[in-house]
């Protein structure tokens, strides 16, 4: 590890906070505001008296959509993480177990990474007209589909560095004790790349909660997700700052705890393989 | 208990052989030793004995049934790896009860098995802790205890003591010998280790690029080693060898002060060969070989004399005690006739 001593140490600190401030700043002052009335929002006062207008606006009034905004997501959220954990790992396994040809496997990675290089926007324009025509326009199905494609190809490669640092000697000595592959798959591999499941849960469900552009052009009024509904307080001749502050502050809750029970395994996850 | 054939056995990955046609047959309880430089194909063979590997060609079978198209798992086998392979989620008595677990064996039952083994090997106060709170030599027995408790007709070892410190691995050796002599199953070991196969082995098998280069005793391949290889490999310090041509009834060893004239009793055709000596049938002697003094290793109950006798590689002396030669000193060094391995420069087969 670096250890900083004077001089580069104060300039350390300086640095890193500014690095949190930068990151940090932005979230605080939406915070801030929503806990103001329009009023003082527009004044942009410092000093304000509180309020929890906006949260209960948001979350209990007739108005209100948010509540089925947030089980559509985590409707969305939950199902195509799960699928895309099912997924994800087997794939991985066969591919970094499995003695593939090589230009099967290479041909499959490769074209999983487009999805990750190309704009989803340029994907969205298909993808709704495929759902048109198949009667699936507009319906939490068609978000969980796509939300598996996008996030698919991360786990796929997050998942098979984890299986590529297990030794293949564990899964041998399995097969010589007696298992067949599925069984020493399943109690001797899967049980070690846990934190790897959930470093990619955490990520998978993190980024389809956070997902927007696909969310917006696929859903409707009853089917928006969180970030859809977000943006539809900015309408075209009123902004509701303040219920959108709090909608924001609301919607940041789930990754937030998620992150925090998983941040030792997604930040490992992250770093895999870059050392040793 | 079983027998364990192997009828020309070959692997290829592609149009490399690394298996060239394996015949051996390792009787029922005995310790066979596979041994070899690296890359002979030693670890690829009890691999394919393990069922890890395919078989290209030929067949292996097991207590007289042919296993080439059966699973790991169907072959009742045990095997030991070098890296231990404990699985790390589990402790040590849920890892050397595994293969009883998967077998739906009584609970009960298990637990008696997983118990007598650990007792035999030092592991009773062990059972709970997972594998990274043991030691290297404690995760090397209960690797081993894993393979008790399952039974197998055959043990298969690979390498399992080269990741020990040498102190330790000189302690298990006879450890594992012990258990052998104990549970007398049929076992296959791989080594690189010439010093672990010569001490452990009933059978040493020498493999060389894919090929046995012969099997016997250890002291069958001490005494009477088959080809130039098996010579070069078995023995600590390696033995010598000196050029040296054969006809007209004698063999002629070339040294600086010419030729050494040996008049041999059968007749045998000119050929150019090699002729080895070990270092411990070397002697100082007042007519004989000269050469000079390059390095003098104590070991204290013996010394090791490394002499320049212009041939290119220096003579190893082996002696026991402390001889009294110094670096750079001239020396004279002789041998008996008797004691004299002879292989063919050509062919690298004995004469």
């Amino acid at each position: 590890m670096l250890v900083l001593r004077g001089y580069s140490k104060i300039i350390g600190y300086v640095l890193l906070a500014l690095g949190v401030f930068i990151i940090i700043g932005p979230f605080l002052w939406v915070a801030l505001q929503s806990f103001k009335y329009e009023i003082e929002i527009l004044k942009g006062s410092w000093i304000f008296p509180p309020t929890l207008f906006n949260y209960e606006d948001v979350l209990y009034s007739r108005r209100s959509d948010f509540p089925g905004n947030v089980l559509n997501s985590l409707a969305v959220a939950s199902v195509s993480t799960v699928f895309v954990l099912i997924v994800g790992t087997l794939a991985a396994y066969s591919l970094s177990r499995l003695r593939w040809n090589m230009w099967i496997s290479g041909g499959f990675l490769g074209w999983t990474l487009i999805f990750n290089m190309i704009p989803p926007l340029t994907l969205v324009g298909p993808w709704y007209l495929i759902f048109r025509e198949i009667g699936m326009s507009e319906t939490l199905t068609a978000v969980i589909l796509t939300h598996i494609t996008l996030h698919l190809p991360m786990t796929i490669w997050m998942m098979m560095a984890y299986f590529s640092d297990l030794p293949k000697d564990l899964e041998e000595a399995a097969m010589v004790d007696g298992c067949r592959r599925i069984d020493a798959f399943w109690k001797i591999s899967l049980p070690l790349v846990t934190p790897g499941l959930i470093a990619s849960g955490v990520l998978a469900f993190v980024f389809s909660w956070n997902e927007f552009s696909v969310a917006l052009n696929l859903t409707s009024r009853a089917t928006a997700t969180v970030p859809v509904a977000i943006a539809r307080f900015a309408q075209q001749y009123e902004i509701q700052y303040g219920q959108m502050a709090a909608a924001s502050v609301l919607s940041t809750l789930p990754a937030l705890i998620l992150m925090f029970f998983g941040q030792r395994f997604v930040v490992q996850g992250l770093t895999m393989g870059a050392v040793k | 208990m079983a027998e364990v054939l192997l009828n020309n056995v070959q692997k290829h990955f592609g149009s490399t052989s690394v298996i060239q046609g394996v015949d051996l047959a390792i009787h029922d309880g005995e310790f066979v030793v596979l041994v070899g430089p690296s890359g002979c194909g030693k670890s690829t063979l009890l691999r394919m004995i393990a069922g890890l590997e395919d078989i290209s060609g030929g067949e292996i079978s097991i207590g007289g049934k042919v296993v080439n198209d059966l699973e790991p798992r169907e072959r009742d086998i045990a095997m030991v790896f070098q890296s231990y392979a404990l699985y790390p989620h589990m402790n040590v008595e849920k890892n050397m009860g595994f293969s009883m677990a998967l077998k739906r064996a009584p609970e009960a039952e298990t637990k008696q098995a997983v118990g007598n083994a650990a007792n035999a090997l030092e592991l009773g106060a062990y059972l709970e802790r997972l594998p990274k709170a043991l030691s290297g030599g404690q995760r090397q027995r209960v690797a081993m205890g894993r393979a008790i408790v399952r039974r197998p007709k055959v043990f298969l070892f690979d390498e399992p003591l080269s990741n020990l410190d040498a102190q330790l691995r000189v302690q298990m050796r006879t450890e594992v010998r012990k258990l052998h002599q104990r549970i007398e199953a049929t076992s296959v070991y791989v080594t690189h280790d010439q010093v672990e196969a010569m001490t452990m082995a009933d059978r040493i098998v020498v493999l060389d690029k894919g090929r046995i280069a012969q099997v016997g005793t250890p002291l069958e391949l001490y005494d009477r080693p088959a080809n130039r290889f098996v010579a070069e490999f078995i023995g600590s310090p390696s033995i010598n060898f000196l050029p040296g041509k054969m006809g007209g009834g004698r063999l002629s060893i070339q040294s600086v002060k010419g030729d050494i004239e040996i008049p041999l009793a059968n007749p045998v055709p000119d050929s150019d060969v090699a002729v080895g000596v070990r270092p411990e049938h070397i002697q100082r002697v007042d007519i004989g070989i000269p050469g000079t003094v390059q390095v003098i290793e104590n070991l204290g109950a013996e010394t090791y004399v490394f002499v320049d006798i212009g041939s290119g590689k220096d003579l190893c002396w082996r002696t026991p005690g402390r001889p009294d030669v110094s670096i750079g000193a001239p020396i004279t060094l002789g041998f008996h006739q008797k004691n004299l391995h002879i292989f063919n420069t050509a062919t690298g087969a004995r004469i």
